[in-house]
């Protein structure tokens, strides 16, 4: 992807993002949870490469997890000799794998159009999507040590108003 | 003796040779077809996810190692799991990023990406033991006698592939590059063959040879018409490299009959699926494309070949038929 494609794919998830929804494959979607993980599966080639998203899943206590976390699994389709359908599943699988033997409790979303393949860079990213205040803010893998306080700060902020969160989701996101 | 004489055993001696040399060509192929025999790992279970090495022992049982789970495991010659072991982390048995394999009659010898350790594992894979290496292995093989011979690289020095005893005592090896041609350009993949020969494939360049034992070159070839790699630099504020962007060749493995096997990359007409073969004197013989791109090669001592399917989620062992 070329800087300005780059920028365009970067500013289209930003607006969507703000307007605090997602067109994916399936529909439009109100995201269910307010942390996103942005998850590179070409970093998936490279295990050490993985080592800041696991550092930063495991800072992460189970509880929010389960709660206010979500991945997105971005992969660009056709760089396996253009067998897409079957990339998916491989993508899916390989997260599945790499979930249950890092114990991470977070569902993950397929990002089967790429929306997000502009955003992530060097393994990806966690957004912080505050519904409330309308203000989104993006932290790049490996997170410094004030992002992931910031991080914690807010899914602890989450979890105080819990019952202030936005409501069920449109549509139903099934879980890659 | 006359000259009559003398032309009656030349035209003996040139028969007899055309003779012994027409046996030879008829061992000789130009195609070889694969027939399908096992596959392990589909899309819809938890048996595999991405395996990275594997090797099988005399019995016909397949020890894997994966990726994704951080675990070794075996399979028998069905491709039944019976066993599995690991987990992530940097104890005895736990992997970070597993990645070589290979087993000796009675062992199991994994690597881990960034760890310079050789880990020991028996055939039912219990851990045994680490086998500490001075530098990063970047590849390995057992051989028959308890020992190991692995590839560690050259930063301030030529590449060495180094045999070492069952503890990590260097007893002999070779210097297969005797100056620096670049970062990385000295990265081979090897296997050992009949007599300790070490047979070569350049992993950035069009190059596969032929060692002896004692450190010889027997013999050089190229099989993707000497193609060159292609280069980038990467730089960073106080430092820059030069280093290659595509894989010449991937792998190398040999078959009971001392014919090379070599798996093309990234400079191949089917990346990661074209398979040259070569006679033991690195003549041309044959070539086909595998259904799936692979890292790797194996033959095991019945002559199947295994190979990746699935981006690592399938392992498919092949039974190879030569016309």
């Amino acid at each position: 992807m070329n800087r300005r494609n780059g920028i365009l794919t970067a500013a289209a998830c930003f607006a969507g993002l703000s307007a605090g929804i997602f067109v994916l494959p399936g529909g439009e979607v109100r995201p269910p949870g307010a942390c996103w993980v942005l998850i590179d599966f070409d970093s998936f080639s490279c295990g050490l490469c993985l080592d800041a998203l696991l550092d930063f899943c495991r800072a992460l206590p189970v509880r929010m997890q389960e709660k206010h976390v979500r991945g997105i699994l971005t992969y660009r389709p056709g760089t396996t000799e253009g067998r897409i359908g079957i990339q998916a599943s491989i993508v899916r699988k390989k997260w599945d794998g790499f979930r249950k033997a890092n114990d991470i409790r977070f569902p993950a979303f397929l990002d089967e159009s790429s929306y997000f393949a502009g955003c992530v860079r060097n393994g990806g990213g966690v957004l912080l999507f505050d519904e409330r205040t309308r203000v989104l803010k993006s932290f790049f893998f490996p997170l410094k040590k004030s992002q992931l306080e910031e991080v914690l700060d807010f899914l602890g902020q989450l979890e105080s108003r819990s019952n202030l969160l936005p409501s069920a989701p449109k549509r139903v996101m099934k879980p890659a | 003796m006359t000259p009559k004489a003398w032309l009656a055993w030349l035209i003996v001696f040139v028969a007899a040779a055309s003779a012994a040399r027409a046996q030879i060509r008829a061992a000789d192929f130009t195609k070889v077809t694969l027939e399908e025999v096992l596959s392990i790992g589909t899309l819809d279970d938890d048996t595999l996810f991405q395996w990275t090495g594997m090797a099988v022992d005399a019995q016909g049982a397949i020890y894997v190692l994966d990726a994704m789970d951080y675990s070794l495991k075996k399979f028998n010659s069905r491709g039944r799991l019976i066993k599995k072991t690991g987990r992530k982390g940097e104890g005895p048995g736990e992997f970070r990023l597993p990645r070589l394999l290979d087993c000796s009659p009675t062992r199991v010898y994994t690597t881990d990406q960034g760890v310079l350790d050789i880990s020991v594992f028996d055939h039912e894979l219990k851990f045994q033991k680490r086998i500490h290496c001075p530098l990063p292995v970047m590849h390995l093989k057992a051989l028959p006698d308890g020992k190991i011979a692995v590839l560690t690289p050259g930063l301030q020095e030529p590449a060495k592939i180094r045999v070492l005893d069952g503890a990590g005592k260097v007893l002999s090896g070779i210097t297969y590059m005797d100056k620096e041609s670049g970062l990385l350009m000295d990265s081979v993949s090897f296997v050992v063959g009949a007599g300790g020969h070490f047979f070569l494939a350049f992993l950035f360049q069009d190059k596969i040879e032929r060692w002896s034992a004692d450190g010889r070159l027997l013999w050089t070839r190229n099989i993707l018409g000497a193609k060159k790699t292609g280069m980038m630099e990467v730089a960073s504020k106080t430092m820059s490299f030069v280093l290659p962007n595509e894989t010449c060749l991937k792998d190398i493995a040999l078959d009971s009959r001392g014919r090379v096997y070599v798996l093309g990359g990234k400079l191949s007409p089917h990346p990661g699926r074209d398979v040259h073969v070569l006679s033991g004197d690195g003549r041309k013989l044959a070539m086909f494309v595998l259904p799936d791109t692979s890292h790797c090669l194996y033959i095991d001592g019945g002559d199947f070949l295994y190979v990746r399917a699935n981006d690592g989620i399938t392992l498919k062992k092949y039974r190879m038929r030569y016309e």
